[in-house]
């Protein structure tokens, strides 16, 4: 039964990853390179940020871009570290309290767009940092007034242990991904690692939702929903320190996909609905399907192996452990011809798929792409399921409407 | 942007190129599907030239005589069953997994009963005649059967254990042994029959299974 599953499911997998990569020899949009500055704030909402609030301030210092048609607003977020005083070492930086509190960093951001001066605005979290012509790159998307947002390539920077270095790998794929569904607009996500949006179509809209747990996901989903696009600049590189705990790593996940959750009940009319196109018609009932196959894949290996393992106990306490062995190690013309090719062939295709987009995504990043390493493999084996279990928890916890501290 | 045309030809395109590798996995399957009957069929001949070399070398001896008789006939009949035990475990791996089914692999797993059966015939009268301390065991299975697979365990671990146990195990569900059942009156999987003595209906564990050949 499980191969059966499993053959469906890479049948499917396979026609999407080659879908996927047909649209990487699609050519992007024209774009139009800028003949004047607009004027841009750059929003960081800050919160016990000491360690790394300095870099990411400098990193905008430096951008190649005119000074006078910068404007940076650090909204301090009831700091109770150094923040504020590192902060107010840099005369060129607009300091401001927030005063209004939310579940988020919405309300910190929102506070930073209310005296914003800019066109645009960006939100920059304080542990990101940019590239010096990112800001450049971002705003040529914006010759298209139908464009509302454009996100950037997030490289993940000091991925000095497993977890980092899963998340880095992570990043890649998802820039690639977010890359893709831009191309075919249907990307419907905006982060904190420079996203810039258009100020005056925010304060139209609303702000940012200060009730949401994801409200940078909100904002792009509300943009596609009134007609915007969300687009994204890969050239324009940006870099961001990633959780390195378990735990860090399992409240970040569960409180995105509860984000996930929530907006995607709160922008349901969008599902096959022909208004929205591909972005309602495709992507998001894709996104929706993969998590449904994810989660029956995820649970019939769950049975599979449980049923392995208790196979094994019942043949160690029958056989009381005497002379309990794995057997013989077998040869590699008898494992060729245990290995059912047809079940795993498009799998073994899936995977090759993957690993070019990862380094199609590695060149956007502008690194080398690394096949021959251990994370790689964990990513592969671990990380789905690890999500899964993040995406169980935060199921639960949005049935149960369990009440957490972010 | 891509266009709403490309991007269906880009979908047609897909599902045509995802199709084309299937179909190459499902064909590149059915290529190893010849080649492990190909592995079967090799090895089911081996055994068999083994048991014609076994029963030429009885006639000769029997005819011209020789005084290491049983020990010359003990070797080679010994030097038999474990390819035939690798034989039965690669016709179970494929079985367990699903991917080796089908009119010509019963035809396979037939031949292999009855070779099976000569080699037990032959062992047990070589048994009997040179008085050898070998124990032969008849196993009865089913299918995806858990006591059965349980006592396949069982029965692994005894010959691992111990290299006078020959095992020679048969498929409750195969017509080709339908005179065993009989004869031995089969009911229930699993079933043992041990040196033609001992029968034992269910599952039997390794204490017991020791005790009774001692």
């Amino acid at each position: 039964m499980i191969y059966y599953v499993l053959w469906g499911v890479s049948f499917i997998g396979l026609i999407l990853g080659v879908f996927w990569l047909n649209l990487l020899f699609f050519k992007e949009g024209k774009r139009i390179n800028l003949k004047s500055f607009p004027y841009v704030s750059i929003i960081v909402a800050a919160h016990n940020e000491e360690k790394n609030i300095s870099r990411t301030i400098n990193s905008l210092l430096a951008l190649n871009y005119p000074k006078n048609k910068l404007e940076i607003i650090v909204v301090n977020d009831e700091s109770t570290d150094n923040t504020i005083n590192i902060v107010k070492k840099f005369k060129q930086v607009k300091l401001i309290n927030n005063k209004h509190k939310g579940i988020g960093k919405a309300s910190a951001v929102n506070a930073g767009i209310r005296i914003a001066k800019g066109e645009f605005f960006g939100v920059l979290d304080a542990d990101s940092e940019v590239d010096k012509d990112s800001l450049k790159t971002v705003l040529t998307y914006f010759s298209n007034e139908k464009v509302g947002c454009v996100i950037t390539p997030i490289t993940v920077i000091e991925a000095k242990n497993l977890y980092r270095g899963l998340q880095k790998i992570e990043y890649a794929f998802t820039a690639m991904i977010r890359e893709l569904m831009s191309r075919i607009n249907t990307l419907y996500y905006s982060h904190g690692v420079l996203s810039v949006l258009r100020t005056n179509l925010i304060r139209k809209l609303g702000y940012f939702d200060e009730n949401n747990l994801t409200e940078d996901l909100e904002i792009a989903m509300r943009l596609k929903s009134k007609g915007y696009e969300v687009r994204m600049a890969s050239k324009a590189l940006t870099y961001t320190r990633v959780p390195g705990t378990f735990k860090d790593l399992w409240n970040q996940r569960v409180r995105w996909y509860r984000g996930f959750m929530q907006n995607l009940i709160k922008y349901k009319y969008v599902i096959f609905n022909k208004k929205y196109s591909l972005f309602g018609g495709f992507q998001i009932p894709l996104n929706i399907f993969s998590l449904i196959v994810l989660f029956f894949v995820f649970t019939l290996f769950s049975y599979e192996i449980i049923r392995k393992l208790y196979e094994w106990t019942i043949k160690a306490i029958i056989l009381k452990f005497e002379i309990f062995s794995i057997g013989d190690i077998p040869s590699i013309k008898h494992l060729l011809l245990m290995f059912d090719v047809k079940y795993f062939f498009p799998i073994i295709i899936v995977i090759l798929l993957n690993l070019y987009l990862f380094y199609r995504a590695s060149k956007i990043l502008r690194e080398k792409a690394r096949f021959f390493r251990l994370s790689l493999l964990i990513y592969f084996i671990v990380f789905p399921i690890l999500t899964m279990f993040h995406w169980v928890t935060a199921l639960f916890q949005e049935i149960f409407s369990i009440k957490k501290k972010w | 942007m891509v266009k709403k045309k490309n991007l269906t030809r880009a979908l047609f395109v897909s599902i045509i190129i995802g199709t084309l590798i299937f179909s190459l996995g499902l064909f590149v399957g059915y290529g190893l599907d010849i080649l492990r009957i190909k592995d079967v069929s090799v090895s089911l001949n081996e055994i068999e030239l083994q048991t014609l070399d076994y029963i030429t070398s009885q006639e000769f001896i029997d005819t011209f005589g020789d005084d290491k008789y049983c020990e010359i006939l003990d070797s080679r009949l010994s030097s038999m069953t474990p390819q035939m035990v690798d034989l039965g475990q690669r016709l179970t791996d494929y079985e367990e997994r699903n991917i080796f089914t089908g009119d010509e692999y019963k035809l396979l797993k037939s031949k292999y009963f009855l070779l099976e059966i000569r080699a037990y015939t032959l062992f047990n009268k070589l048994k009997n005649e040179c008085n050898l301390n070998e124990t032969l065991i008849l196993y009865f299975y089913d299918q995806h059967h858990e006591d059965s697979d349980r006592q396949g365990y069982v029965l692994n671990a005894l010959v691992n254990s111990d290299n006078r146990v020959h095992i020679f195990s048969f498929d409750r569900s195969f017509e080709i042994i339908s005179f065993l059942i009989e004869n031995y009156d089969i009911n229930e999987a699993p079933t043992i029959i041990i040196n033609e003595e001992t029968k034992f209906e269910g599952i039997v564990f390794l204490d017991k299974l020791r005790d009774s050949i001692a």
